[in-house]
């Protein structure tokens, strides 16, 4: 019997702090693999206005000693809990431009309705439990955001 | 010593990232970088979440929890807060009601159960817990204290459901709800019934207060326990409605 849908598979798992600009085609093709016929990515990127503020840039800072192991723990868990065959949180840090990407969610799995699903319980454990945390520098002040 | 890390706008108040300070315990720790840095960072560290160790160590373990090796002070992430029915973290409180605990004839058991099921199933801290006899204005006073006092989405009592004329729970609950949810007393008796008929005649009480939840648990703690898990799952809602200020 050659491996079928009822072999599980064994996930990758990716999780990292980025100090440079995400290159997101790279991320997708570093968990691609052949066994999977779904990815979902999601790009969250730096918005303009937030709130009423026109916004020049976001200055990310993460615990740099935590929150790369957070990220991979984030991804293995996700993966295992859902059954994929890879997922990858990337987050950046440093000042990320208006339309850049701030963060890379990618999952990939057999079949596409479990590769929506974990891509959007993992964006949503990375923003609620990752130690990171973003400053607004506007046109007139910054602000640290406690707040999507 | 403690090695003290600073993050984000605490780490600007504080004008450092890193810091060595001396003292037992958490709140010592934390006292001690209040009074050196200012008022200014110690409004900004009350928000903090504290990591000692790797470990997250709750409000209400401060007081005596070890400063350990290192104290990381860490504000509020970017998650959660932005949507209004993201119940982000919980803020729990957990009131055991018992005669007999308070006097010291037995140990709370149902307290910690109670906790447990909480850091099981909801995102959530606990940051507060308390004992007090089956006394209607000790009841009363708790909640009061902890639904007006702006630092507590989640109250769960246990204890005080029952008939005997000591059990008071459900009337000091109901006395200072500002909306009652009969719904969830009556799944949390539909879950009991299904392993005893004796749940029938547990009388818990729910609703909100504020902006916060009351939910009184019953004493036992297989009760409590399968009572919690039998509304948990809608418990993270209802805190962000009740949260949210949304009519």
């Amino acid at each position: 019997m050659s491996a079928g849908e009822h072999d599980a598979l064994v996930p990758i798992a990716i999780g990292a702090l980025e100090a440079t600009r995400l290159d997101t085609a790279a991320l997708v093709d570093s968990v691609r693999r052949d066994d999977c016929g779904g990815i979902v990515v999601f790009e969250g990127t730096v918005r303009s206005p937030n709130h009423g503020h026109d916004v020049l840039a976001l200055e990310y800072e993460a615990w740099q000693d935590r929150a790369p192991r957070q990220l991979e723990l984030f991804a293995r868990e996700c993966a295992e809990q859902f059954g994929l065959g890879a997922a990858l949180a990337v987050h950046r840090v440093g000042r990320v431009e208006v339309g850049e990407p701030a963060v890379v969610i990618v999952t990939v799995s057999m079949h596409r309705d479990v590769a929506f699903v974990a891509a959007s319980a993992l964006i949503d454990r990375v923003k609620a439990e990752g130690w990171i945390w973003k400053k607004e520098l506007r046109a007139d002040g910054e602000i640290w955001v406690d707040g999507c | 010593m403690t090695v003290v890390l600073f993050f984000a706008q605490a780490r600007e108040a504080a004008g450092t990232r890193r810091t060595e300070i001396g003292g037992d315990t958490v709140a010592q720790v934390l006292a001690a970088a209040d009074a050196t840095f200012g008022p200014e960072f110690a409004a900004i560290r009350a928000a903090c979440t504290i990591v000692v160790d790797d470990e997250i160590v709750p409000r209400a373990e401060h007081d005596h929890h070890t400063a350990g090796a290192e104290l990381a002070i860490l504000p509020p992430v970017s998650g959660g807060a932005g949507h209004e029915t993201d119940p982000g973290v919980i803020r729990v409180a957990v009131l055991t009601i018992s005669d007999r605990a308070t006097a010291g004839e037995y140990e709370d058991l149902t307290g910690p159960a109670v906790e447990a099921v909480v850091a099981e199933h909801l995102r959530s801290e606990l940051v507060a817990r308390a004992l007090v006899a089956d006394e209607h204005d000790a009841i009363v006073a708790a909640l009061v204290e902890w639904c007006d006092g702006g630092a507590v989405d989640l109250v769960l009592t246990n204890g005080g459901t029952g008939l005997a004329p000591r059990d008071v729970t459900p009337e000091a609950t109901r006395s200072v709800l500002d909306a009652e949810a009969p719904g969830l007393g009556e799944l949390m008796r539909a879950a009991g019934l299904a392993h005893t008929p004796f749940a029938a005649l547990s009388r818990q009480v729910a609703g909100r207060r504020g902006r916060t939840i009351v939910v009184n648990l019953p004493g036992s703690v297989k009760g409590a326990t399968e009572s919690l898990e039998a509304v948990v799952s809608v418990l993270g809602h209802a805190c962000a409605t009740a949260g949210s200020g949304a009519s």
